[in-house]
């Protein structure tokens, strides 16, 4: 589970966390959607330690992480996956190198077993005979897959999602959503999921987060968020350029 | 008052950068001696500096041996002492041609390559990528890489060293019949052990610098292409600019 209470956070003379609570549940799919630049990357960075907020609280399951030590927060880092908006991939590496990355260093696995798990989590993501392709022979979508079976190389109890389906074509996005959804049946994790897509929003999440002004203004079932009558989130669903949101 | 307060500011920010770079660098001294050791990552750094400083570093240090053996020759002829030639261009050489042109070209070259790899990952989140997957950066990155330079740096100063010498020996025999016997008697004669010492000391800390320097501003490259670019001359520039005071400094301590 994961907990955040009253999280603060300003980036230069803006204040783009304001007191931000949240919980997640271990096992749902909650998505955090909100404007362009409304704080919600920065919300997920908090979360896997790589901001430290300037007040508030985060606890993972029950372990507070702001103001731990590395070595602590690289124990709990562990736990989780990530996968990046524009995917992140080492661009030094082969695919195997960049999807074995973990297991290297953090098991002692034999070369060949690593391999074998690597074979393993790329299937998952429906991707084949690509091990020794650089990121930079993908396609975008391609890599997005790669870098979603790099994150699970671990099977970790926690995934995020950064934007997983920007700048993928509709069939790619929608083959990203039926991967986070049998994902989080199959290996049965905990994920959240940052987006301004709301189509991928309703299909892939459990609950969904409105993040507006610095803070969640609403969080419910993605029916009942879809179908709010709150003028702001309205207009933000609608994409309407009148409405309460100044633009 | 407006003056004042633009010192200040500078000051200020000078402060700062000094201070975080001080910490970044002595994060990376920390990770040298903590497991798991990156050997490959810092062979693969070895070969990367060496084979892109090496053939650069010799030629601009054979020819300006070469050089200056012709500027020497026609300086000293004039007073009748052109058998001074070679132990003057030993001297120079060892204790400051050679370090500080290894050290010009490693800042040019791989000063520069380091800042733009480590920037890109940067603006690419790659960085933040090994963070979350519990790997410290400074640890898989910057303490092979610093280590690589010093000891490579090191190295091949020594080699320009011999090179500079070289070439000034080839054109003073050739070009002007300088007795090649008296000539590497005279560079024997002049050089001491502490002065190769000295020069070796000096390149370790060139490379200790331009790494550092390098790593430090492609860690903190922002805002995408442009941004790696600008990274990319502010670390050759203040890697050159650290070397040349760092030199002066070195030369009154080491000599």
């Amino acid at each position: 589970m994961i907990e955040v209470t009253n999280l603060f956070k300003k980036l230069g003379n803006k204040e783009v966390l304001k007191g931000v609570n949240l919980r997640i549940e271990k096992g749902e799919t909650l998505t955090i959607m909100g404007q362009s630049g409304c704080g919600k990357s920065v919300l997920l960075k908090h979360l896997i330690g790589l901001f430290q907020p300037d007040k508030g609280s985060i606890r993972i399951e029950g372990m507070e992480i702001t103001g731990i030590d590395n070595i602590k927060l690289s124990e709990i880092r562990k736990k989780f996956g990530v996968l990046f908006q524009n995917s992140a991939l080492f661009d030094s590496m082969t695919v195997w190198e960049n999807v074995g990355f973990m297991l290297r260093e953090h098991k002692k696995m034999p070369p060949n077993k690593i391999k074998e798990v690597v074979k393993d989590k790329l299937a998952l993501v429906g991707m084949k005979d690509i091990e020794d392709k650089f990121p930079s022979e993908l396609s975008g979508g391609m890599q997005k897959r790669v870098a979603l079976a790099r994150a699970i190389s671990m099977e970790p109890e926690i995934v995020l999602y950064d934007e997983p389906t920007t700048g993928l074509d509709p069939i790619m996005a929608e083959i990203i959503n039926e991967l986070i959804i049998s994902l989080s049946k199959k290996l049965k994790i905990t994920s959240v999921v940052v987006t301004h897509d709301i189509r991928s929003a309703s299909e892939i999440s459990d609950r969904i987060a409105f993040l507006f002004g610095g803070a969640i203004t609403q969080i419910d079932s993605h029916d009942k968020i879809l179908n709010s009558t709150d003028p702001i989130l309205r207009q933000f669903l609608d994409g309407s350029t009148t409405g309460p949101i100044q633009l | 008052m407006f003056i004042f307060d633009w010192i200040g500011t500078k000051i200020i920010t000078f402060l700062n950068n000094f201070g975080m770079i001080t910490r970044f660098f002595l994060q990376a001294v920390f990770w040298m001696f903590r497991r798991p050791f990156r050997i490959k990552n810092l062979f693969e750094q070895m070969v990367k500096v060496g084979v892109e400083t090496l053939p650069v570093a010799l030629i601009t240090s054979s020819f300006t041996g070469m050089i200056f053996v012709v500027q020497l020759y026609y300086a000293l002829k004039g007073f009748g002492l052109e058998a001074a030639v070679s132990s003057g261009l030993a001297l120079a050489v060892i204790r400051e041609l050679a370090p500080v042109l290894a050290g010009l070209v490693m800042a040019g070259r791989v000063g520069a390559a380091m800042a733009a790899e480590l920037g890109s990952m940067k603006v690419t989140d790659q960085i933040d990528a090994l963070k979350t997957m519990a790997v410290d950066p400074i640890h898989y990155l910057v303490s092979p890489r610093i280590m690589a330079t010093v000891v490579m740096m090191t190295a091949i100063t020594t080699i320009t060293d011999f090179m500079g010498i070289f070439g000034g020996y080839v054109v003073g025999t050739v070009a002007f019949d300088l007795n090649p016997y008296q000539f590497y008697q005279d560079v024997i004669y002049i050089l001491e052990p502490w002065d190769i010492i000295a020069s070796m000391i000096k390149a370790a800390v060139f490379g200790l610098f331009i790494s550092t320097i390098s790593c430090y501003t492609g860690f903190n490259s922002k805002g995408g292409a442009e941004g790696v670019g600008e990274a990319t001359t502010n670390a050759v520039v203040t890697s050159m600019i650290v070397l040349l005071i760092a030199d002066y400094l070195l030369n009154l301590i080491l000599w």
